[in-house]
């Protein structure tokens, strides 16, 4: 889907497997898998809106859908994100992860509420914040 | 899930809150919140099917809710699950991390698919597993435990 017209606008980063990863099935381990998505959407909200997303943006919702097992010996996966909708306080995102050999392991949808840190509640984009994230949408998003 | 049968709240189980859980915002960090939601399927699909079921169990899809942060001054949160509705091959649950004064911290639906652990593949359930876990099935509404 990368660079397919229309389709998603993605923001990579490549996540190093650690052998803590993997439980005792020998696969990862799920709860790993959103801290893969964690990389990619800390990317993304600092991509748009500066560093100070990573203190401001607090996860309310996620999808995951598990497609594939990740080992140890994949050694590595590419965690992907990208920005699905903007609302007043929040952001829709859509993150994969994908293995070496390009299997599809995880897709989900998330929702991120940006917060006030003094109080925990939820506080509106600036119109500065909004103008950041609108570059960030794919063609396809709404 | 309107219909079911009445049946009796289950307690769920303390877990300790580690101060690794935490991440920089200091709260639980929210892959944290898997690992505490599975500890309580764990529990509903050992009493229900025992031990060697939960290691046939795979994870398929899980939805959450994160309705309050987990401070990570909070010494032990509560976790339960319940039945929501059995497939052919997995079931439905319903798992839920409880803040010590009751309040729901997070809230998920997460569908298990039962392997034959020799093919790898998903096995049906047997009519014994299916009644065992009916056992288990959610009551609607359920109230926070008063642990």
């Amino acid at each position: 889907m990368t660079g397919s017209v229309g389709g998603p606008r993605w923001i990579e980063r490549r996540v190093d497997l650690r052998w803590r990863d993997v439980d005792a099935l020998g696969h990862v381990n799920h709860t790993i898998y959103l801290a893969y998505m964690s990389e990619v959407r800390d990317a993304l909200g600092v991509a748009a809106l500066g560093v100070h997303a990573r203190e401001q943006f607090v996860l309310a919702r996620i999808e995951v859908d598990y497609r594939a097992e990740v080992e140890l010996d994949d050694e590595w996966v590419t965690a992907r994100a990208s920005l699905l909708r903007i609302g007043t306080t929040s952001m829709r995102t859509l993150e994969e992860v994908v293995r070496p050999d390009g299997v599809l392991a995880a897709r989900a949808e998330s929702v991120s509420v940006l917060t006030d840190r003094a109080t925990s509640r939820p506080r509106p984009f600036t119109a500065e914040e909004r103008a950041g994230l609108e570059v960030l949408l794919g063609p396809g998003a709404a | 899930m309107s219909g079911r049968p009445e049946r009796p709240v289950r307690p769920g189980r303390r877990l300790q809150v580690r101060w690794n859980d935490a991440d920089a915002l200091g709260h639980v960090n929210n892959a944290v919140y898997l690992s505490y939601l599975e500890a309580a399927r764990g529990d509903l699909i050992r009493a229900a099917l025992g031990d060697g079921v939960w290691w046939d169990c795979v994870l398929a899809r899980i939805e959450i809710d994160f309705l309050r942060e987990i401070p990570i001054s909070v010494p032990e949160v509560t976790v339960r699950a319940s039945v929501l509705r059995i497939g052919t091959s997995s079931l439905r649950t319903r798992d839920e991390v409880l803040l010590p004064d009751g309040t729901v911290a997070a809230r998920a639906e997460a569908v298990l698919v039962v392997r034959n652990r020799d093919t790898g593949k998903a096995r049906p359930l047997t009519a014994d597993e299916r009644a065992a876990l009916e056992r288990y099935l959610a009551v609607e509404d359920e109230p926070s435990p008063s642990v």
